[in-house]
């Protein structure tokens, strides 16, 4: 089975997305900062008069936060209940492509055992002699969101 | 589900509203006959409606309470007291099934006890379960496939165009004209009813909604005309400007409702409560035709049925106490609104003992309230206050009636959910007025805009006093705060930086600006970079992934596209104070 998967660059290595659950891939809007939220959420943005949280991709899987560049983009996901209340995006220093991933060519986290791996990363392959990163879009929602602890 | 079952449940309501009414009058004035014919008539109709829809609990109830008021309206009965709480017990009664049916319930089916009691109030009877057991076997999915199946047979009988004895519950005047003889009601409708139309709430909310949007989009068009300078542009925002103004009056009064439906229905629980405490009480009330949002209406029963309860249980006192201290032997609690400025007051009062500023000191010192403060230099505002801090009660044991585990500052964040604020006075021996202040509507929010650092913040403008600059060199400083004479009274200081957990600005010049703050019965100082103006927004949840984020209400897309956090102004000052 192939799966279409969108591949973005965080701290210089690549991760990719199921493109299901991805809604758009936008260019970064000003962000307005919030208090009280844990660092990673940068703020809310405005995508046409919808409010948005913005997560900090690196933040979130540890790496120093890279200032805006030309290739930083935000990808608007959608939280899964539906509507427009529960999108919520992450900005990722690049955005690849999309390719298809056949469902062999992933190792599951298993072979990994031992690693510090991020609890959103569900799989890994090898593409083109560099690793990809396969998160999974709920565990990476979750894993992002402030929950009952919103108290920095 | 369908439209007839949903209008049933909606004139069952305004139904059980008037018959309540009707009965408190009649308990208060039994000689005078005359409400005996409306409580009548409001049971007939919903007996009619109830039969013709198989809910057959409420068609026997109300078949019952109408035989006791046809009764006593041809003088073979008297409202004694037992027949009055047979009433009342009947209404209670109507009022569960009406709810159950709401909520899509099973609904009791047995209610032979009460319609016993009904049917011979005055005989000595035993007591009795007043509510049936519900059979196990009624889910709520069979009742659903029952509430279908009457549904489907009315729709039936609509379409062979046949009016069905009894379905016209309310009609306007001249569709009564065309009732056949034998469907006449027993009374003619007493006066003429403006006529009306009802709508779905989340119809109504969508419209109101997006008519926000539209003057959101407004203001931003506002921005666009004056940088381009176009006459032909002009002229149409113009227009639109004054259209949209019209429609958003307009569609801002759609949604608001006199709030005597709210108050009305209070009287009952003031009687319960007066006889549970065995207290005098009468409830004064005025200013219901007071028009409010009907969200806040909802929203506000809550915490006004807790300030009543609190005002007879704590505020009152007994009748022989009253008298003793030569006070009339019947307490008063009044509720009170009116409209002020762009807002509405509602006041709950009483002429009770007052709040007992020491026993608030000290129940709040055996609490922890107050570590390391010299209760001695409180001032009476700050004792007060004390009522709204977390799990603070002044009675010791928990009393049947207040004590729910509702709090004061459960009241107060329920009033500030609702952007609005509230205040107590209170004069020992005389009173004590709780005075909760609200805009008047939910659907828009006037924010004043402020800046600092880079950031730009919405404030409720409700929340906001004034605004005004002070001389940094006149602030005094004290270990730990500052404060600044404000026309000869003392006001805290502190920065918006501050209480958002950001780096301390450094403050160059000695001009700041700085807003006064309204939180309970205080006042506080913000020093802000600058005022941006103030806007009317759209307020916004900040949406399911980030929840409910502690001090910020929502957030507002702004004429010009800017995003603003609009802040909680209260829940931040509180959290500041108390570390």
């Amino acid at each position: 089975m192939v799966e279409k998967r969108l591949l973005f660059m965080l701290g210089k290595r690549c991760y990719s997305l199921p493109v299901t659950s991805v809604t758009e891939v936008v260019k970064p809007e000003p962000v307005a900062w919030i208090p009280r939220v844990p660092p990673h959420v940068l703020g809310l943005m405005n995508l046409r008069g919808h409010i948005i949280p913005v997560v900090e991709g690196s933040l979130l899987f540890g790496f120093h936060a890279e200032l805006s560049g030309p290739e930083t983009r935000v990808i608007v996901l959608d939280g899964g209940l539906g509507g427009e209340m529960d999108l919520v995006s992450l900005r990722v220093e690049a955005v690849l492509g999309i390719v298809p991933m056949p469902r062999e060519e992933i190792q599951s986290r298993e072979t990994l055992v031992g690693r510090d791996l991020h609890p959103a990363v569900a799989g890994i392959s090898c593409r083109d002699g560099r690793s990809v990163m396969h998160l999974d879009p709920n565990q990476l929602i979750h894993s992002a969101a402030p929950g009952e602890t919103s108290q920095v | 589900m369908d439209e007839i079952f949903q209008d049933f449940i909606q004139e069952t309501a305004e139904l059980i509203a008037m018959m309540e009414q009707g009965l408190l009058t009649l308990d208060e004035q039994r000689e005078d006959r005359s409400p005996i014919q409306e409580i009548f008539r409001a049971a007939h109709t919903i007996k009619g409606t109830a039969a013709f829809l198989d809910v057959f609990a409420m068609a026997d109830v109300t078949h019952a309470m109408e035989d006791l008021l046809q009764k006593m309206r041809d003088g073979k009965a008297d409202p004694t007291d037992p027949a009055m709480e047979a009433l009342f017990a009947g209404l209670d009664a109507v009022k569960d099934i009406h709810e159950k049916l709401k909520a899509g319930q099973p609904v009791p089916e047995d209610w032979s006890a009460l319609t016993t009691r009904l049917l011979a109030p005055d005989s000595p009877m035993v007591d009795q379960p007043v509510s049936p057991m519900v059979p196990a076997e009624e889910t709520l999915a069979a009742v659903e496939e029952e509430v279908d199946q009457i549904l489907a047979t009315v729709a039936a009988e609509i379409n062979q165009d046949e009016s069905p004895a009894e379905d016209i519950v309310f009609s306007s005047q001249p569709g009564a004209e065309k009732m056949s003889p034998t469907v006449q009601p027993l009374f003619p409708a007493a006066r003429p009813v403006e006529e009306t139309i009802r709508i779905r709430v989340g119809r109504l909310n969508n419209v109101i909604n997006l008519i926000g949007e539209l003057v959101t989009i407004q203001s931003g068009l506002n921005l666009a005309e004056r940088r381009l300078h176009d006459a032909e542009l002009s002229r149409l925002t113009l227009r639109l400007r004054k259209v949209l103004t019209r429609l958003r009056n307009s569609s801002l009064k759609l949604r608001m409702m006199p709030i005597s439906h709210l108050f009305d229905r209070f009287p009952r629980l003031v009687r319960d409560l007066a006889r549970k405490t065995g207290k005098k009480v009468q409830l004064k009330v005025s200013g219901g035709e007071t028009e409010i949002d009907r969200n806040i209406i909802e929203e506000l029963y809550d915490p006004l049925m807790h300030l009543i309860r609190n005002s007879i249980d704590h505020g009152l006192e007994s009748p022989q106490l009253r008298h003793n201290t030569e006070k009339p032997e019947t307490g008063t609690v009044s509720l009170t609104a009116f409209h002020q400025d762009n807002h509405v007051i509602v006041t709950v009062e009483d002429d009770g003992m007052g709040i007992d500023f020491d026993s608030v000191l000290r129940r709040a010192t055996e609490f922890g309230l107050l570590p390391g403060t010299d209760t001695s230099s409180l001032h009476l505002d700050d004792i007060i206050n004390l009522i709204f801090e977390p799990g603070f009660s002044t009675r010791k044991e928990v009393s049947e009636i207040s004590g729910r585990g509702v709090g004061m500052d459960v009241v107060q964040s329920r009033i500030e959910a609702l952007h609005g604020a509230i205040r107590v006075h209170s004069f020992p021996g005389t009173g004590t007025q709780f005075e909760i202040r609200l805009p008047l509507t939910l659907a828009i929010t006037q924010v004043l805009l402020v800046e600092t650092g880079v950031h730009l913040f919405g404030l409720p403008l409700l929340t906001v006093l004034e605004t005004t600059r002070i001389l940094l060199s006149s602030v005094e400083e004290e270990p730990g705060f500052r404060f600044f004479y404000l026309r000869e009274e003392p006001v805290r200081l502190t920065t918006l930086q501050s209480l958002l957990g950001l780096p301390e600005p450094e403050l160059n010049n000695d001009l700041v600006t700085v807003i006064i703050i309204q939180f309970s019965e205080q006042r506080m100082g913000i020093i802000i970079d600058r005022l941006a103006g103030k806007q009317e927004v759209v307020l916004k949840t900040l949406g399911g992934f980030l929840g409910k984020v502690r001090g910020i209400m929502g957030a507002a897309v702004l004429g010009d596209g800017r995003l603003v956090p609009v802040l909680e102004t209260g829940t931040l000052i509180r959290e500041h104070l108390h570390g």
